[in-house]
């Protein structure tokens, strides 16, 4: 008996629906936006990210149809790829050389980011996240809009707590990404 | 054989890439002698031992998988069996049978990664996995297809995709579905299709001519290709408890790295892959054997460069094993059982089992529900000393050639073995002499 056959006398004893998802072999996009945090709250300001998300969850204004993850450079692929979002908020601090807590929002233009990758990666082990933004409109897996709001941190040494700017940042970064998520 | 030549040859690699962690290759040949052959290992050490010690035992599994992101399964397991073992714990046959299914996955998803995203890059000419998309993207979509199946098994399994949070000590704080466990096997049994075609690619592939005798040391046990404990076995002979792991490990510092080097019959000895390929081969799954036959490798195998295809091999072997294991586990019928009790509070005890770059230790010491004392010996830690031997066995035979092509062959040398650096560096004393 093949292990095929197997699998489908399993399903008829137990009657359960099976069905194998293919997102990854389909790509078919759905209607779902990710609001995806990265960064480390353990490491101070880096955490501002984790720190937006958290508040988000404790908004209960969210509309249907978002899902929220943190993850770090070793989950990207998985988060940002896999599950083909029709969009993606991500939120995680950046270094821009500005006053703590000042934040910006912008959108990754699409089909730029392999060939500004393609000439300098000497990948690691993990990938960045502009790689596996490459990696994914490459592969054509990248959700159809990107947002990233960045964070300007004052310090990301040991430690959970961030700098009082940064603190003020979250209330403002979050309120924005509600008024976005719900005008569509 | 070593080529004749009066040449000058510096090779200096900072950061060596697509390896975990950060490594330095350093070569020096000086009027065709060879003066320096180092993989320097510049981590800064990280001290786990000292972070598990007056810790709760319960806490210690926790712990020790954030020694590595990649092999999170293997520390875990090595760390609960410890525990186990220090106070008297006996698991039950669904803890036993859900352990492996958990690091069948976590072989799955690491080997997938090395093959795909680390060594296939070089065999295709390309600098990267994002060049290689841009080419080839049917190759890397298959490749984020198979690595999505062992990641969904190991998060099932366990709680999460990294660092697990259901096995706990005496068995599992949580248990998949059976609905969640047929649907995985369904999976497993259609991506041996995305299988076939790695064979066919990597059949195709050429993978450097180079061989060097070394001792190859694995665990073994009669009857299973054996990933958790078993004795320790050599291929030059003798098997030793997993209690006497310090006689075969024999750990030594070196002035030029943090990660401490190893040795045991000879002057280095390989663990991973290929030695597990070699100590175990009778036990591979019949199609593990085909796929072996297909890729032309055999236990006389002695070329480093074909770890890779060793990996390959037992992916196969994993999958098919992953399937035996779900499809036993559903006839079964999972039952939610609480996990065995400790015996004892006190206690001293070793954990070994295979994590996808070779034998893993974890030895402990507890008293009063606490640890005392605490040691980890990591795969990467004992392939050092021998990825240093092939260094210095294949430089003289390519010496001839460009610096760019000899720095080319020790890279890929290097990346065959998938060393983990990071997780190598944890020693708890560094002296540089």
């Amino acid at each position: 008996m093949s292990d095929r056959t197997y699998f489908g006398s399993y399903l008829g004893k137990h009657t359960m629906a099976v069905s194998f998802p293919d997102c990854v072999k389909t790509a078919q996009p759905n209607t779902d936006t990710l609001v995806l945090a990265l960064g480390n709250p353990l490491r101070g300001d880096d955490g501002v990210g984790v720190a937006v998300l958290l508040s988000l969850v404790d908004s209960c204004g969210l509309p249907p149809g978002t899902t929220l993850r943190q993850c770090s450079l070793s989950g990207l692929i998985d988060e940002l790829l896999s599950e083909h979002y029709r969009r993606a908020i991500i939120i995680d601090a950046i270094e821009m050389g500005v006053s703590p807590g000042t934040w910006i929002r912008f959108q990754m233009p699409h089909d730029e980011v392999t060939s500004m990758v393609l000439e300098s990666c000497e990948a690691l082990h993990d990938l960045n996240l502009v790689e596996v933004l490459a990696l994914g409109e490459a592969l054509h897996l990248l959700p159809l809009e990107i947002v990233v709001y960045g964070i300007q941190p004052q310090e990301a040494g040991w430690g959970p707590t961030m700098s009082k700017p940064v603190q003020v940042a979250v209330e403002k970064v979050k309120n924005v990404i509600l008024e976005e998520l719900s005008d569509r | 054989m070593a080529i004749q030549t009066t040449k000058d040859v510096k090779i200096n690699v900072h950061h060596l890439t697509r390896v975990e962690g950060h490594g330095n290759i350093v070569v020096n040949v000086r009027e065709g002698i060879l003066e320096q052959c180092d993989l320097q290992i510049i981590e800064a050490p990280r001290f786990f031992e000292a972070l598990l010690r007056h810790r709760p035992y319960e806490h210690a599994s926790h712990i020790a998988s954030r020694i590595c992101g990649i092999c999170a399964v293997s520390h875990a397991t090595a760390s609960l069996r410890a525990c186990e073992n220090a106070l008297g714990v006996e698991l039950s046959e669904q803890s036993v049978l859900l352990r492996k299914l958990n690091l069948y996955a976590e072989m799955l998803d690491s080997h997938i990664l090395h093959m795909y995203m680390l060594v296939a890059p070089d065999l295709l000419g390309k600098g990267s996995v994002i060049p290689l998309a841009k080419t080839d993207p049917d190759v890397v979509l298959r490749a984020l297809r198979m690595k999505k199946v062992a990641g969904d098994l190991c998060a099932t399994i366990s709680g999460r995709h990294t660092h697990p949070i259901a096995m706990v000590v005496g068995g599992f704080s949580h248990y998949p579905s059976e609905d969640e466990l047929f649907r995985l096997g369904e999976r497993l049994v259609i991506m041996r299709e995305d299988l076939d075609d790695t064979v066919e690619l990597f059949k195709g592939l050429s993978v450097p001519s180079f061989e060097r005798e070394t001792e190859y040391i694995a665990l073994q046990k009669e009857g299973e290709y054996c990933i958790i404990e078993g004795m320790i076995t050599s291929s030059d002979g003798g098997s030793w408890p997993i209690e006497a792991y310090q006689s075969v490990t024999n750990e030594y510092i070196v002035p030029h790295s943090t990660a401490k080097h190893a040795r045991h019959q000879r002057e280095s000895y390989m663990v991973g892959a290929l030695a597990r390929l070699k100590i175990n081969y009778d036990e591979l799954h019949p199609r593990a054997k085909t796929t072996a036959e297909i890729l032309k490798i055999s236990p006389k195998c002695i070329n480093p460069y074909l770890i890779t295809i060793a990996q390959l091999v037992e992916t196969t072997h994993f999958t098919e094993k992953a399937i035996e294991v779900i499809g036993g586990l559903l006839e079964k019928g999972i039952v939610w059982e609480e996990p065995r009790p400790i015996s004892k509070d006190r206690g001293e005890g070793v954990g070994a089992c295979e994590a996808p770059r070779g034998t893993l230790y974890h030895h402990y010491v507890i008293g009063d529900g606490m640890i005392k004392e605490a040691n980890c010996i990591i795969p990467t830690a004992q392939n050092l000393a021998n990825i240093e031997a092939d260094m210095r066995c294949l430089v003289p035979n390519i010496v001839d050639r460009t610096p760019d092509d000899i720095t080319l062959a020790l890279e890929m040398l290097i990346r065959a073995y998938d060393p983990c650096i990071s997780c190598s560096t944890h020693m708890l004393e560094v002296r540089f002499v």
